[in-house]
């Protein structure tokens, strides 16, 4: 038996990774890719939420909402990569320190 | 049929068969492993033998219809040439571009060879013989395995650090995609009349019902869907006529271009494997699977005992894919190769919809019918 | 049976962690995003060894197959590299403020999660688990297949409604985000005959 804590641990640990990404990141493209890793890792605790408690009596309700968590998912990078698309065509980049038309600032390195 | 058993490990029968030289003591477990390994080495021994047979089989029907004989010099009528090309390519030197990415170089050819060996996991030989996983998703799982190929290609196509590449890496991922649902649609139908994704399931059905092509209590959209199947198959796999990815004449190889000894012979293991396993998708939904009756026959018949016996199964299931090899062939010899626009225009256009609206009838004359019952509850134990 | 799928697991966790590490690291977007695709491919078969079939073939095919083209395309249109730690030495990748405050929150977070694990798992009651279970029947898996597609018929009913709104909603509003009307003087002389109208010619 896998004992579910290795489950939940893991889980715990990618999520911080990808906290981790999207805290240091400057290309919104990886920045995309780490909330992608969070919300996977958010999916992983949930179907061994669900073979922990519910599969035994009959209950899916992890797996049901580990599907809506995924269509969410490709919704959310659908519009995601729309905006970036459209920040590259007007910026020339996509290094999320460098655009700002709101206030006045030095290009950071 | 009766003596089926959902339960049975895989390979049961070689377990089975296994089980009468145990001489010594030994536990069920190594037992059951052996069976394991000595089934996927008799079924990938099976599937390799096929993919040296099949191109050649291929080549000389398209030499035939063309005026020509094809492969004559090696062996008998040809037929070492495929393992002479093997040869020659593995022992060719391995090329790799300047300022080509090196994990995506070997990434490539690393999920598209893969993904087309494991897809051959819930296909089966024959009723208990040789079914790797029986799972209970079977298309679905081969659905799954093969919607990795887009990406695939187009790393491939990317890492190649060449423009043809990376535009026929585009062509390819927009080809495919394009081609995914009207499929998948076409496999939603077979499914819902069936009420079960495992392929057992849908063979057993078609045991006492005839063949889904020429099912005629679905007012025959068993036919359109098994042609819009076809032919997005035919797109799916690359082959004339939507090989725009391939063009020869236009991009050189599309995104297999920069790829060279044995990444290339990998890649043509692939597309024939892909020819492979789309056939075998489009025998077992729709022209009955192992079972060599079209019509409907039940236990009472006088043909039953012919139809369920191993060996008949087996020999109708090789003698139906070369059928479509050969249909393969004739296409690639006859017909001209789309433009992508025409390609595109195609699947998004006119497929999608028609295959839409023949599963919606196909839902309708099967609740109809009073085969499914939507709102049966299901036993919670 | 169960020693070989903790075996499995360990594997798969060690080459998640990997493939993790890997799309901070590299220099382009386009390699960051085929080690995402890995990283989906790893997530599967964790799913898939906790016994849920169809969640295995749902994230193979929805973010493997369809996340992962987009990303693709994306990268490949908007280009642009940048490297994440400068420097050899481990303090010469240790630099600047935001990236050491975030290596104290990984820190963080990962020594308050798992001592938080422990604490509580003399509270799960595991009786009825079946992670890596090993004895559990083909008859079993059908069965759980079969239970979650009649519950997205009947009790969760509102969840592919829900699901295909969103999604339409997504495909238009990024097609009209990116769409780009083009002035009849930037195109080639092939397409400026192929959309050329009356008014134009005047």
């Amino acid at each position: 038996m896998i004992d579910a804590t290795w489950y939940l641990g893991l889980s715990g640990f990618l999520f911080a990774g990808g906290l981790f990404g999207v805290l240091t990141q400057k290309n919104a493209m990886r920045i995309l890719i780490s909330v992608e890793i969070m919300l996977n890792s958010a999916n992983l605790a949930m179907v061994a939420f669900n073979g922990m408690f519910g599969l035994g009596i009959g209950n899916l309700d992890g797996w049901i909402f580990a599907l809506i968590v995924i269509g969410v998912a490709a919704a959310e990078a659908a519009i995601g990569l729309a905006i970036f698309l459209s920040v590259y065509r007007n910026f020339g980049e996509i290094t999320v320190s460098n655009i700002f038309t709101l206030k006045e600032q030095e290009v950071a390195n | 049929m009766s003596d089926y058993d959902p339960n049975q490990l895989p390979f049961n029968a070689l377990f089975e068969w296994l089980n009468n030289f145990k001489y010594i003591n030994i536990s069920d477990n190594v037992v059951g492993v052996l069976a394991v390994v000595l089934g996927t080495f008799l079924l990938g021994t099976y599937i390799l033998v096929n993919q040296l047979i099949a191109p050649w089989v291929e080549r000389k029907v398209m030499a035939r219809m063309q005026g020509r004989r094809g492969p004559v010099y090696v062996g008998k009528w040809g037929v070492l040439q495929i393992p002479a090309d093997l040869i020659k390519l593995l022992l060719k030197e391995d090329t790799r571009p300047i300022g080509a990415d090196r994990v995506g170089f070997f990434l490539a050819i690393l999920l598209t060879a893969v993904t087309s060996i494991l897809a051959f996991a819930p296909l089966p030989w024959g009723t208990n013989q040789l079914v790797p996983g029986n799972f209970s998703i079977g298309i679905l799982y081969i659905f799954a395995v093969f919607s990795i190929f887009p990406p695939a290609m187009m790393i491939g196509g990317w890492a190649s650090n060449s423009k043809y590449s990376l535009i026929g890496g585009f062509r390819s991922a927009g080809q495919l995609v394009a081609y995914e649902i009207p499929m998948f649609f076409s496999i939603l139908g077979v499914v819902v009349v069936t009420g079960s994704f495992s392929l057992i399931k849908i063979t057993e059905y078609q045991y006492t019902n005839g063949w889904n092509l020429i099912d005629h209590e679905t007012a025959f959209m068993g036919l359109v869907l098994g042609f819009i199947f076809f032919i997005s198959s035919v797109a799916e796999t690359e082959r004339v006529p939507f090989d725009i990815p391939e063009a020869e004449a236009e991009l050189v190889m599309g995104p297999r271009t920069e790829f060279a000894s044995w990444r290339y012979a990998l890649l043509m293991m692939t597309e024939y494997l892909h020819l492979f396993i789309n056939s075998l998708l489009f025998i077992y939904l729709f022209l009955g699977g192992y079972n060599p009756i079209p019509w409907a026959i039940n236990e009472s018949s006088a043909l039953w005992n012919f139809a369920t016996h191993p060996f008949v199964q087996f020999l109708t299931l090789t003698i139906k894919v070369y059928l479509l090899v050969v249909i393969a062939g004739w296409m690639r010899a006859a017909l001209a190769r789309l433009r992508i626009d025409q390609l595109l225009n195609l699947g998004w256009k006119y497929f999608l919809p028609v295959s839409l609206f023949a599963l919606m009838i196909l839902l309708g004359l099967t609740i109809m019918n009073g085969d499914i019952d939507p709102n049966k509850a299901l036993p919670l134990e | 049976m169960s020693v070989f799928l903790q075996f499995i697991f360990i594997t798969v966790a060690i080459f998640l962690i990997i493939t993790m590490y890997m799309t901070w690291t590299v220099e382009k977007t386009m390699q960051a995003s085929y080690w995402l695709i890995l990283f989906l491919v790893g997530i599967s078969i964790l799913f898939l060894i906790a016994n849920s079939e169809i969640m295995f073939a749902f994230q193979l095919s929805i973010y493997g197959g369809g996340i992962s083209v987009l990303l693709l395309f994306a990268a490949l249109l908007a280009q642009h590299d940048d490297y994440l730690f400068v420097g050899d030495s481990i303090f010469g990748k240790i630099q600047g403020l935001r990236t050491q405050i975030s290596v104290f929150l990984i820190l963080a977070i990962n020594l308050i999660l798992l001592p938080i694990l422990a604490i509580t798992n003399t509270n799960y009651n595991t009786e009825n688990s079946v992670l890596g279970d090993s004895e559990r029947t083909v008859s079993e898996a059908f069965l759980d297949t079969a239970r979650f597609s009649h519950q997205l018929w009947t009790e969760y009913s509102v969840v592919i409604p829900f699901l295909s709104l969103l999604l339409l909603t997504a495909l238009l509003g990024s097609i009209k985000l990116v769409i780009r009307e083009w002035e009849l003087e930037e195109l080639s002389d092939i397409m400026k005959m192929r959309y050329e109208t009356k008014e134009d010619a005047k």
